[in-house]
């Protein structure tokens, strides 16, 4: 990678770096870990710099290596990751029950398979087309909505999603 | 209402996600990963197919016109970001290269970088200290193994070392060094918390290493790795890191190490223990808020009395510094005193992870940690520290 392409590439890091995160972020529901893919997709589009600077989209080329990052942590996870952290105090204020809402959200999506989770963060939080999704995710644009659908359900039945008052004592009967 | 429509889905999600912090893109990082892919890439390409079943040789041979076969000797210097304040018995092994460089003796050897009565964590320490963690696996495609590097040890500037940790087949390895030397190395087997590894290992010049060749017992090429680009002046090869080029299965170990709130803001503080060493990242905020600083070094021998990595931090509005002094304790340490200079005392209870025990304290700068006292389950002092290192 010559001078040139290094500056456009880090220009290109720097412009899509909180998106990325956030898209990880999303599909992990771990801070550290989405940070980790974020690094990752870039560093993989890096070493494909040439041929992503002339896609027609580098943002999907990047999009694509996160979740399939994404995709090969989940098969390699062991069950400790998925250990949740209860509340060890009362939650006693608007910004802590405001947190307590977020976590339930990330739980609720981290509920869902890894491959529906992408469909609904993908379609519902990046507002892709299903062709967009199905083009990232290699299958086809009934396979994504099939996908949205079975997740939809699920998201409709959990009590994280409920709008409105969250019901504190499912986290830990704290109150 | 339930989010029964879309919508409501899509606010919800943009709710959550798109109000999280994100802090400034890690540009370094991201180049030193984009180099160890590439070096991947050559080799996945180099590689051949046939391996063929390797004789275990019994020492790291060096090519002449280098000196090598001295008695292995210790050098007690500490590893760079972190400070030893109690003595930090250099963790013994199997050794499995040594040398003579200067005239100071030197030995790389295979040890358990776990506190004892935990897990084991197999790896590489260099006269003791500095350790790097042996990979559990090895990349598909890839005829060497894993290559690491440890650049310009405190103490000895100009000099670093590297260890291979090798596929079966693999009989034997070429260095070609930057000074034009060849070291042909061949590679031994050790035996560390149960597990065998096949390892080489050797000591390198200023002008670093331009290429690794693994080759077959008949001597055939059957697979190499180029590295001139890590040291190279540009790169960002970090003096005093272990990198691994090769590094295979990602991280060996990871979690939280302690947390708190500053104010009503809540931080949290994890440890990585993998290919970059062990690294603490901060995090300052609720979940899915900015990951703040972060500290890779050399995974240091089990400490004796506790080792600390002060990292400063600051705060969103710039206004104050926070400073995280990450560490590990002995083993046997039920809680610590921290004892700071606007009088207050902390307890803080250490954290296992990896099989080895962590601790954390954030303080606002200004106030200074004054002592630290560790005591074991029936209260029973282990170490007493007054002095800290100073914060970079």
């Amino acid at each position: 990678m010559n001078g040139k392409d290094r500056e456009q590439f880090r220009e290109f890091m720097v412009s899509r770096w909180p998106e990325l995160v956030r898209l990880g972020y999303a599909l992990t529901g771990d801070r550290w870990l989405a940070e980790d893919l974020a690094q990752t997709a870039l560093a993989g589009a890096c070493t494909a710099w040439w041929r992503v600077s002339q896609a027609d989209d580098p943002d999907a080329y990047v999009r694509k290596i996160l979740i399939n990052a994404s995709n090969r942590r989940f098969r390699r996870r062991r069950p400790a990751d998925d250990a949740r952290r209860l509340p060890e105090a009362p939650l006693d204020d608007l910004a802590a029950l405001a947190d307590q809402r977020s976590d339930l959200m990330a739980a609720a999506l981290r509920a869902l398979p890894p491959r529906q989770r992408a469909v609904i963060v993908l379609r519902y939080w990046a507002d892709l087309s299903d062709a967009q999704v199905a083009a990232l995710l290699g299958c086809s644009e009934g396979t994504v909505r099939s996908q949205a659908w079975r997740a939809l359900a699920k998201l409709r039945v959990s009590a994280a999603l409920v709008d409105g008052e969250v019901p504190v004592m499912m986290r830990g009967g704290a109150r | 209402m339930k989010l029964a429509d879309e919508a409501a889905l899509r606010r919800r999600l943009h709710e959550e996600i798109d109000l999280a912090e994100v802090g400034p893109a890690p540009v370094e990082a991201v180049f030193r990963r984009y180099r160890t892919f590439r070096t991947r890439q050559w080799a996945a390409i180099t590689s051949g197919v046939a391996l063929i079943a390797a004789a275990v040789g019994v020492l790291a041979v060096r090519a002449p016109g280098w000196p090598g076969g001295a008695p292995p000797g210790t050098s007690g210097r500490p590893s760079p970001g972190t400070t030893l304040h109690t003595s930090n018995t250099p963790a013994q092994g199997d050794v499995f290269a040594s040398g003579t460089v200067n005239g100071r003796m030197w030995r790389l050897a295979a040890v358990n970088l776990a506190d004892s009565g935990y897990r084991c964590l197999p790896g590489v320490v260099v006269n003791g200290q500095s350790g790097d963690l042996l990979q559990p696996g090895f990349l598909p495609g890839l005829a060497l193994g894993n290559v690491a590097f440890l650049a310009a040890s405190p103490g000895r500037p100009g000099i670093g070392f590297a260890f291979l940790q090798l596929r079966p087949g693999v009989s034997r390895v070429t260095a070609d060094l930057g000074d034009g030397t060849r070291l042909d190395l061949r590679p031994v087997t050790v035996t560390v918390c149960g597990q065998r590894f096949r390892l080489a290992g050797f000591e390198y010049p200023r002008q670093g290493v331009t290429r690794i060749t693994a080759r077959s017992a008949q001597g055939h090429r059957i697979g190499y790795t180029p590295l001139a680009d890590y040291f190279n002046p540009a790169s960002s090869f970090q003096d005093g890191t272990w990198i691994n080029v090769q590094g295979a299965a990602g991280n060996v170990a990871s979690g939280e190490i302690g947390s708190g709130s500053i104010g009503r803001t809540p931080w949290g503080m994890k440890v990585t223990l993998g290919p970059d060493g062990e690294c603490f990242g901060s995090q300052l905020g609720p979940a899915g808020a900015a990951t703040g600083a972060s500290l890779c070094q050399p995974v240091g021998a089990p400490s004796k009395g506790a080792s600390l990595a002060p990292i400063p931090f600051p705060m969103p509005a710039g206004a104050v510094i926070w400073i995280w002094y990450p560490g590990t304790v002995n083993a046997r340490t039920a809680y610590l005193l921290a004892h700071l200079s606007n009088g207050t005392t902390r307890r803080l209870v250490p954290a296992v992870v990896g099989g080895r025990k962590y601790f954390v304290l954030a303080i606002a700068e200004g106030v200074k940690l004054t002592r630290l006292t560790l005591y074991d389950t029936h209260r029973h002092v282990l170490a007493d520290i007054t002095s800290f290192p100073p914060v970079k």
